[in-house]
């Protein structure tokens, strides 16, 4: 699974939406996670814009070995909503944290 | 850690709050949820004096820069609670607890949602609350802007730039709020129509918004709808302390300070009569004043 996160330079709320999956993304690299900041003011940006149908930033999209668009978060998204998300998008039932701390 | 001052919120008061307290050597920490705040949202500024025209994110940013470069330690985060233990206080975010002798409440406001049927379901998919962030994506576009407040008619003139038309739907039947001068642009840009005396009704559309319909009967097909209905201060952590308000605002004297002693409050979360920029500012001057000088002058 990919996340993608948009973001453009004009928008105050990016930077903290950034942090967060910046922050979290990593923790689920050995699960198959991989994750792209794409700017909105770049060629590539403007066209998977138009492909996902993105009308908003930040928006985290989340896409499927096929690049098909399993969901997405708009806006600033919680540690917690984006570790859910990003657990039941993987398929693990149970949290990490849970795993990895009992 | 304990702290000398804690301000909460790092938007234009909190920020300035802390460059004074800085200056005035105070053991400082700004926390807040979205550095630069409501002021990073604004696509023009052109009433803060020595620019005529700044962007919201780069005024802030100065703000910003300008409080780091003092070495204040600002950290990006929530405040979930305030505790008042004896005359001391004990601020709790998600991970961290910091104590302090002092608290500046900047907190300022949240956007007013229209409280429509499907406005959640459409949020990135039509709706928006924020035409800097979401402007650019309207290209060639017909939105609607609800609201006549100065933000509403920003918002407008911001997305003349992207779309083809744009509709400002407005409960009154004039803008009063706003600013004259944007009045007078909103009035001079032939994209831009206002239709008064109404409301949004329902947000209608597939996967995504696609019509509105309004309360006079109109029904109009958009691409977008930009909310701008004002904001509803920030006021939870006030009410937890048992800060009194006046009509959900911060109640405060001339020095910024609350009911409770040692907890003062600055910017657009207090009832000072003009929210803007520059009286946030100079609220969270005094308010740092006002820290300072109980600071200096009480028994160690
Ligand atoms: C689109 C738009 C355009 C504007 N244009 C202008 C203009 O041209 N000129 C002008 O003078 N004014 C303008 N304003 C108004 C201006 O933005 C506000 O008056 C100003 O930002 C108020 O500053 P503040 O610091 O009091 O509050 P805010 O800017 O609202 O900042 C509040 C801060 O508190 C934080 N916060 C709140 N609760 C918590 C919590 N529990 N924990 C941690 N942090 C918290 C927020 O994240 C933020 O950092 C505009 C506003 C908007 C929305």
């Amino acid at each position: 699974m990919e996340l993608l996160i948009f973001v453009s330079s004009n928008c105050p709320h990016c930077p903290n939406a950034e942090k967060v999956v910046e922050k979290i993304a990593p923790e689920y690299y050995n699960y198959g996670l991989s994750f792209k900041k794409i700017r909105m003011k770049t060629s590539e940006g403007k066209e998977l814009a138009s492909k996902y149908n993105i009308m908003a930033v930040p928006t985290v999209l989340f896409l499927d070995d096929k690049n098909n668009e399993i969901q997405r978060i708009i806006g600033t998204p919680s540690e917690d909503s984006l570790r859910s998300k990003i657990e039941k998008g993987l398929g693990l039932k149970k949290s990490l944290f849970s795993r990895l701390f009992g | 850690m304990e702290y000398d001052l804690v301000i909460i919120g790092a938007g234009p008061a909190g920020l300035t709050a802390a460059i004074y307290a800085a200056r005035y050597k105070l053991n400082t920490l700004v926390i807040g949820e979205q550095i630069g705040g409501m002021a990073a949202e604004a696509d023009e500024i052109c009433n803060f004096p020595s620019h005529k025209k700044i962007i919201g994110i780069e005024l802030t940013k100065k703000m910003r820069e300008q409080v780091e470069n003092l070495g204040v330690e600002i950290i990006n985060s929530y405040v979930d609670s305030i505790k008042k233990i004896d005359s001391q206080f004990l601020v709790k975010t998600n991970s961290t607890e910091y104590e302090a002798k002092k608290i500046i409440l900047a907190t300022g406001t949240e956007k007013r949602k229209l409280g429509l049927k499907n406005e959640d379901k459409f949020l990135g998919k039509g709706i928006s609350y924020c035409a800097t962030c979401d402007a650019a994506f309207f290209k060639n576009k017909v939105v609607g802007v609800v609201g006549g407040s100065n933000s509403a008619l920003t918002a407008a003139l911001l997305l003349s730039k992207f779309a083809n038309e744009i509709y400002i739907i407005y409960r009154k039947n004039k803008f009063f709020r706003a600013e004259p001068k944007w009045i007078e642009e909103v009035e001079k840009n032939e994209k831009i129509k206002s239709i008064f005396n109404a409301n949004v009704i329902e947000l209608v559309g597939e996967n995504k918004l696609e019509c509105v319909k309004l309360d006079n009967g109109e029904k109009l097909n958009v691409d977008g709808l930009f909310v701008e209905i004002g904001s509803i201060p920030s006021v939870k952590l006030a009410e937890e302390l048992g800060i009194e308000l006046e009509e959900n605002h911060i109640k405060v004297d001339k020095k910024q300070r609350t009911n409770i002693e040692g907890v003062f409050a600055a910017g657009d979360v207090t009832n000072g009569p003009l929210k803007q920029i520059i009286v946030a500012c100079a609220q969270g001057a005094i308010a740092a004043n006002s820290a300072y000088e109980e600071l200096r002058t009480e028994p160690q």
